[in-house]
């Protein structure tokens, strides 16, 4: 009997250790870093101050790069349910072989290299390059449009990667739904549109939350893409904290960035997560 | 003119046929019943009706307006599907709703043929729930109220017991049949359970192969089967080969392993095939000669094995009280002429 009941402990324990080690000490270590004080002449200090919070919260260029990392991540999420919700539901109509293919080339960006993805989107997306070449050549703009080193280049380059997350979630809530109720909706008079937004939309809603929880959460706290699309001028969160630790050497700001970027990310995480399952509350029983 | 008119029904699938040339009509208020095993073709009869299917050839009119080109959400069918197919995120009244409000029904009338539809299935005191807070009967009384309350030309059952229990599956089978009537739909049940066909419906078209084998009311189909397909799949049956001796006109003598026995019905050769009822079978003093193989419990009935020339036929035999014959006794086996019927194969 003990040795059964310990049993879900012992199965438990690898994951946990590793939690440990690299997650919950590492956050903690970052917390307490994050009350340290930092001067170029005296390096770090561990007294405890507010000190990091109050710039972080008080200075305006910090409040700049955040509201930018919201306003990307809000848009990147927005346009990656605009794509996925409708792929989702192609993919969840196909046929057998069709659908493993096409799941195939949704996953493809995921395959791909950050940095290779990425760098293909500057060859895209530049000056001379082929978005713009092909635009102009065909008269459709006269000058080249900007999207390197834009909002809209990263807002494009964050869907590309992040909208296979939109996708699967939604699929994967879109294959609990009985066929039979579409061909309810119909028998009962309602036209194809309105059986997609009144009766499979509302059953797709904890995919679609999911989806945006996790596309939300990877396009706030991304970084490799908004440096290489975005450059300098336009840095997120996960920039600024990286400056502040390589660069100005400033680790105990950088900390309280990090920390700040969590708690708004839970906080928005969790209540957008309320507010969906309140409405929809049926659907998720 | 019949209400309901199907001709010359034909889907392939690929080049299998699903269905392969069906006819049958319905009169208006009639409930009809497509009986068969899956795979038979039943249900793609039914989704063809209701234009979830269509056709690869044959025509479907209903009250004599040509249905081809007109689409599902166009035929004004109502439809009870096999797993009910409820909109888990409304609650019932909006569930009942749904297809008044699609008609733009106002909102006043709306909410009294709602307030009706649940008083007819009796569920006027869940009207607030949501399906999953209701039990498998309740939610098949939803789906029925659902598709009622549009009031449809045409009600389409398509298997609606199959997920419920044995009990309540009897008492729903009466109650949909009751609400039937009432309302005086015009309806079709598609099911492979006989008993629920025989039951419900005013007429039963035995299906096999994408065929109709046998259509009418259901005492006569379970009668005079026809062909050894339906008598088998309707109830249980012996059937028994026998030479044919003499013929006169409706009447046959036939030697059954060498006992001489009357049977209705016409067939030309020198051999054939005869079904007779279980419970039409009855031990005397003359008749086929046979041993009790095996004898079974049934609670209102008592069913025998008895080996014979013949072969190994089933007799039911009512519990009047009495032990029952043992195991290893001789008998006679007799039956009424117009119980051994000759079928075709």
């Amino acid at each position: 009997m003990t040795e059964r009941r310990h049993l879900p402990y012992g199965l438990s324990a690898p994951a946990t250790l590793v939690l440990t080690a690299f997650m919950a000490a590492p956050l903690v270590m970052v917390l307490l870093l994050s009350f340290h004080t930092f001067t170029m002449a005296t390096g770090i200090r561990p007294e405890v101050s507010l000190a990091n919070y109050v710039e972080v919260l008080g200075d305006g260029y910090f409040h700049t790069i955040f509201g930018r990392t919201f306003l990307l991540a809000a848009a990147v999420t927005g346009v990656a349910a605009l794509i996925g919700v409708p792929e989702a539901y192609i993919i969840h109509r196909m046929r057998p072989p069709w659908r493993s293919i096409f799941l195939l080339v949704i996953l493809g960006p995921l395959l791909v290299s950050v940095v290779v993805r990425t760098l293909g989107w500057a060859v895209l997306l530049g000056r001379n390059g082929i978005v713009n070449a092909g635009l102009t050549g065909l008269g459709i703009l006269e000058r080249p449009a900007e999207f390197m080193f834009t909002m809209t280049g990263m807002t494009v380059a964050l869907v590309h990667v992040l909208v296979p997350f939109m996708v699967l979630s939604v699929w994967t809530s879109l294959r609990r739904l009985d066929p039979a109720v579409e061909a309810a909706g119909l028998s009962l008079g309602a036209s194809q549109a309105t059986v997609l937004r009144r009766i499979v939309l509302p059953q797709a809603m904890p995919g679609i939350l999911a989806g945006s929880l996790i596309v939300f959460t990877l396009a706030a706290s991304a970084f490799a893409t908004p440096a290489i699309v975005g450059g300098r001028r336009l840095k997120v969160v996960a920039m600024a904290a990286y400056d502040e630790f390589l660069n100005s050497q400033n680790w105990p700001l950088g900390a309280a960035i990090v920390v700040v970027l969590l708690v708004a990310m839970v906080t928005i995480v969790v209540g957008y997560n309320r507010i969906v399952e309140r409405r929809y509350r049926q659907v998720f029983q | 003119m019949a209400f309901l008119e199907v001709q010359g029904l034909v889907k392939h699938y690929g080049s299998t046929p699903a269905v392969d040339g069906v006819d049958f009509t319905v009169e208006r208020g009639e409930f009809l019943s497509l009986l068969g095993p899956s795979g038979c073709g039943k249900s793609t009869t039914l989704m063809a009706i209701a234009g979830f299917i269509e056709p690869t050839s044959g025509r479907i009119a209903i009250d004599g307006r040509d249905m081809a080109a007109v689409k599902p959400n166009r035929r004004n069918i109502g439809i009870v599907f096999q797993s009910f197919a409820l909109f888990p995120h409304m609650t019932v009244t909006e569930n009942v709703a749904f297809g008044l409000e699609m008609r733009r029904v106002a909102a006043a009338d709306r909410a009294n043929r709602v307030a009706d539809a649940l008083q007819l299935v009796r569920l006027d005191a869940f009207a607030d729930r949501y399906p999953k807070q209701l039990s498998g009967g309740q939610q098949q009384r939803v789906a029925l109220a659902r598709a009622l309350v549009i009031r449809p030309d045409l009600l389409l059952l398509d298997e609606p017991m199959s997920s419920l229990d044995a009990k309540l599956r009897d008492e729903m089978r009466v109650e949909i049949r009751d609400i039937q009537r009432r309302v005086a739909i015009t309806t079709i049940l598609v099911t492979h359970d006989q008993t629920e066909a025989l039951l419900m419906a005013d007429r039963v078209a035995v299906m096999d192969r994408g065929r109709i084998q046998c259509i009418g009311p259901p005492h006569e189909v379970y009668e005079k089967p026809g062909s050894a397909f339906v008598s088998n799949f309707l109830g249980r049956t012996n059937l028994i080969a026998a030479e044919i001796i003499a013929r006169s006109p409706g009447r046959l003598r036939l030697a059954v392993a060498g006992v001489e026995i009357e049977a209705v019905g016409e067939a030309t050769g020198e051999r054939t095939t005869l079904s007779i009822r279980p419970e039409r079978v009855a031990f005397g003093e003359q008749g086929l000669p046979g041993r009790v193989e095996s004898c079974l419990f049934m609670g209102g009935q008592w069913m025998y094995r008895v080996a014979t020339q013949a072969g190994e036929l089933v007799v039911l035999r009512p519990n009047e009280g009495g032990a029952p014959l043992a195991t290893g006794a001789s008998v006679h086996l007799a039956w009424p002429a117009a119980a051994a019927h000759i079928v075709h194969d």
